[in-house]
């Protein structure tokens, strides 16, 4: 009985570890999955001299997909504006660069958080690939 | 007694493998970003190049530019990893062009740059021990070939 008790009060405990080692494969994977997308769309950035509509879209459909959160949930702040290729390096950093950051919301960082008195809003996070790329772009 | 130790022992083991897997995806999340800034920043040098030379038929790559270009990306690469003292991020630019006679080689011009980056143990766990990563890039402007 005395051993049964004992197992009961550790077997909670053991399970937590086993959960959280799938859920930091789950995260990891997202977030792997999240670079790649996101150095996809910069090299398709770099060509057309920005984040166009049209690659910011793309990029939202597939992170979503990929990683099945809503569009307003994803979080990008790059160049819209136009850059050209120019042949010397702005040490403004405004001309002929791209920048972009891409945010996404990590449901859950740590398993069975509640049982360790983690809040569900605590156990959040936010994961932000962020970057910066010469423009290939001439003009028109 | 026996059921303690039995649980110390389940416990230390779970706490080396959880260890042991954050640290491990922290590394290749790690190679991932070096590998994406080494990449950018070959692309980005090989970029600059001596338009009076490239008038000539030769492309020769500005390199004074091309390290200014890489230095940024390096020191905001650094802001981005949040490095503490002593550790450090520096990167190697290495070109090969009209200078080097790739006409006569019959190759293209390219660009290499290699990241090093020197940190404080990446692992926790004592018995390992990662304390550089070095991720390497080449650029190679294969449309340029000879005569260009």
């Amino acid at each position: 009985m005395k051993q049964l008790i004992v197992l009961t009060a550790i077997l909670p405990l053991m399970l937590i570890f086993i959960a959280q080692i799938t859920l930091e494969q789950k995260n990891n994977a997202a977030i792997s999955m999240l670079q790649q997308q996101v150095y996809t769309a910069k090299e398709q950035a770099k060509q057309e001299g920005c984040f166009t509509e049209d690659i910011i879209n793309r990029l939202k459909t597939d992170i979503s997909t990929n990683l099945g959160i809503s569009k307003s949930e994803i979080l990008i702040t790059a160049t819209e504006v136009p850059q050209y290729r120019i042949n010397y390096f702005d040490s403004s950093s405004e001309r002929g660069l791209i920048h972009y950051s891409v945010s996404v919301p990590i449901e859950k960082i740590m398993a069975g958080g509640s049982l360790i008195g983690i809040s569900a809003a605590d156990n959040k996070g936010v994961y932000t690939v962020e970057g910066t790329a010469a423009s290939e772009k001439v003009p028109d | 007694m026996k059921v303690f130790i039995v649980f110390i022992a389940l416990l230390v083991a779970n706490m080396t493998f959880i260890s042991y897997q954050g640290d491990l995806n922290r590394y290749i999340r790690l190679q991932g970003f070096l590998k994406a800034v080494a990449e950018e920043a070959a692309a980005g040098a090989a970029l600059y190049y001596d338009e009076t030379a490239y008038s000539h038929g030769v492309m020769i790559i500005n390199r004074e530019e091309g390290e200014k270009y890489i230095e940024y990306l390096v020191s905001e690469a650094g802001r981005k990893l949040s490095l503490k003292e002593g550790e450090s991020l520096s990167a190697e630019l290495e070109v090969f062009d009209g200078r080097d006679g790739t006409a006569v080689q019959g190759v293209s011009p390219w660009v290499t740059v290699t990241l090093h980056l020197n940190v404080s143990d990446l692992f926790r766990l004592p018995f390992l021990l990662k304390e550089q990563v070095i991720r390497s890039s080449k650029y190679e402007l294969a449309d340029c070939k000879p005569g260009c």
